[in-house]
């Protein structure tokens, strides 16, 4: 009998009970080797298979066919197959071999990429992440790789669906830089900066021997985006950040430092003639059009800092205060910002005349009190949660015997204080 | 009590506090190092380098310098109609 046909039966026939499974896995695992050899072969037996009962056959035959590269006729004919193994497969079945799964989503990604259409591949990817997650907890590798097609194809708000889970189970450190980095231009391709920062900030302060390209690409993007935010940065790290972070970062982001600085004099002209002096440093680095919105967020700053002077402006002394062309553009300016929620205002145009207002939230209706509910309840899991871990960790026999090493204790009882003195 | 016991008394006293004192010194150095711990304090070595395994590269060199990071520039709000 062919062997191929004999493996094949085998799939069939050892698909449904767990232990029929396990049996299988061992005759998969030592016939890998001799499927790729047969990869020419393979795409007819996956017709004959089940991608939801067989998914662990199937599973290791589709990843065994797509060896070596492939040509874009290759890819059309694949993605549909790998979308339709996904959809459908067993998520009990592809658990048993985490790292085929993981191989074949990634086949999909280079492929849907080399079509030039990412976002075929966003919901699959969707899809695979929640199959191969333990928990809501877990980052997997194809979290990083479904953000990337999300930005590929411009479907930000999709990308954002996964960034509101708490994360605290991570397999690699790459696996959290990229997720991170990819969160944070997520969040910023959605304005929400504030997210942004604290994604970006994790890549920055994580973990890391060797300085590395994700936490650089990142702190460009941490500067900028805390100028848009929060009028200011501050090259100050904190303590908890790694030396090699401390030590490098800087010298990688000098230009975006600078930048910073420039924004700090409160000058328009000098930061627009500083930006203009680095357009092609700030370009090649794909970061030119959120240089853009830094510039933008200062008359934004100036307009906020006029509303804590004065109750009423007309839109030409705005304009002539915070540097505009004209009225007109102040009141485009002002009109945003009021949209955006930036400022409280109201603008009679009757007149150009602006009349500034208080912020009407008073924080006690029902939905700020749930807001508010809703936010302590998950701070106090939070902390539950890093009491449970630090208890972990205290108790893990690699940390005690490394930490172990570098303390020394003194205690009352190793001083040598003679009997009589004994109280 | 005599004088002469009292005396004795007193700098037993006073021994005993002395002893006591630098007991609590040196005790709460060790707090003081268990409240400031939590951050990264060592200036010279980074703290998790002592739990790192093998040879720490170059500062120069970039970990991950092969990451995608080829993406268009979509963040320029003035082409928003």
């Amino acid at each position: 009998m062919d062997p191929l046909e004999a493996l094949l039966a085998q799939i069939q026939g050892l698909s449904s009970t767990s232990s029929d499974l396990n049996r299988l896995h061992t005759v998969l695992r030592q016939a890998d080797d001799w499927l790729r050899s047969e990869s020419t072969r393979l795409a007819a037996v996956l017709t004959q298979l089940d991608p939801s009962i067989h998914s662990l056959g199937f599973l290791y035959i589709l990843e065994a066919s797509m060896t070596g590269s492939v040509t874009k006729t290759q890819a059309e004919t694949a993605v549909p197959i790998i979308t339709r193994f996904i959809g459908t497969c067993s998520t009990e079945q592809i658990r048993l071999a985490p790292d085929k799964f993981l191989s074949v989503c990634k086949r999909l990604k280079d492929q849907v990429i080399l079509l030039e259409a990412p976002i075929r591949g966003v919901a699959p990817l969707f899809t695979a992440l929640r199959k191969l997650q333990v928990s809501a907890e877990h980052l997997t590798p194809l979290h990083s790789e479904f953000l990337l097609l999300c930005l590929l194809a411009k479907c930000y708000k999709t990308g954002l669906s996964i960034l509101d889970d708490d994360v605290f189970e991570v397999e690699q450190p790459r696996d959290l830089f990229l997720y991170c980095y990819y969160g944070g231009m997520i969040c910023i391709g959605q304005k929400r900066f504030q997210k942004a920062l604290e994604l970006l900030h994790n890549v920055v302060t994580a973990p890391m021997s060797t300085i590395n390209a994700v936490a650089v690409e990142a702190y460009k993007k941490y500067i900028l985006v805390s100028l848009i935010r929060n009028g200011q940065f501050s090259t100050n790290l904190p303590k908890y950040t790694s030396s090699a972070a401390q030590r490098n970062l800087k010298n990688f982001c000098q230009p975006y430092i600078e930048l910073a600085n420039s924004y700090g004099t409160g000058k328009i002209a000098e930061l627009e003639g500083y930006v203009k002096t680095n357009a092609e440093k700030f370009e090649s680095d794909n970061n030119f059009g959120l240089v853009k919105q830094v510039v933008s967020s200062m008359y934004k700053r100036n307009i906020q800092r006029l509303t804590q002077t004065y109750l009423t402006l007309s839109l030409q002394d705005i304009a002539n205060i915070v540097q505009l062309n004209s009225p007109k553009e102040a009141e485009m300016h002002v009109l945003q910002m009021i949209q955006d929620g930036e400022i409280y205002a109201t603008i009679n145009q009757k007149d150009g005349m602006v009349r500034f207002l208080e912020d009407p939230e008073q924080y006690k209706t029902c939905e700020m009190i749930e807001h508010i509910d809703s936010s302590i309840q998950r701070i106090m899991a939070l902390s539950r949660k890093l009491s449970s871990t630090d208890e972990q960790i205290s108790c893990d026999q690699m940390y005690l015997s490394k930490a172990g090493r570098e303390r020394q204790r003194y205690d009352f009882d190793d001083f040598d204080v003679p009997q009589k003195f004994n109280i | 009590m005599s004088l002469k016991c009292e005396a004795t008394f007193v700098a037993i006293l006073r021994e005993k506090a002395r002893k006591m004192m630098r007991a609590m010194e040196l005790f709460s150095g060790e707090m003081d190092e268990q409240v400031s711990s939590m951050a990264m304090d060592v200036d010279d070595v980074d703290p998790l380098e002592i739990f790192a395994e093998g040879v720490i590269a170059a500062d120069n060199k970039l970990a991950d310098a092969d990451f995608f990071n080829s993406f268009q520039d979509d963040f320029d709000d003035s082409d928003i109609n």
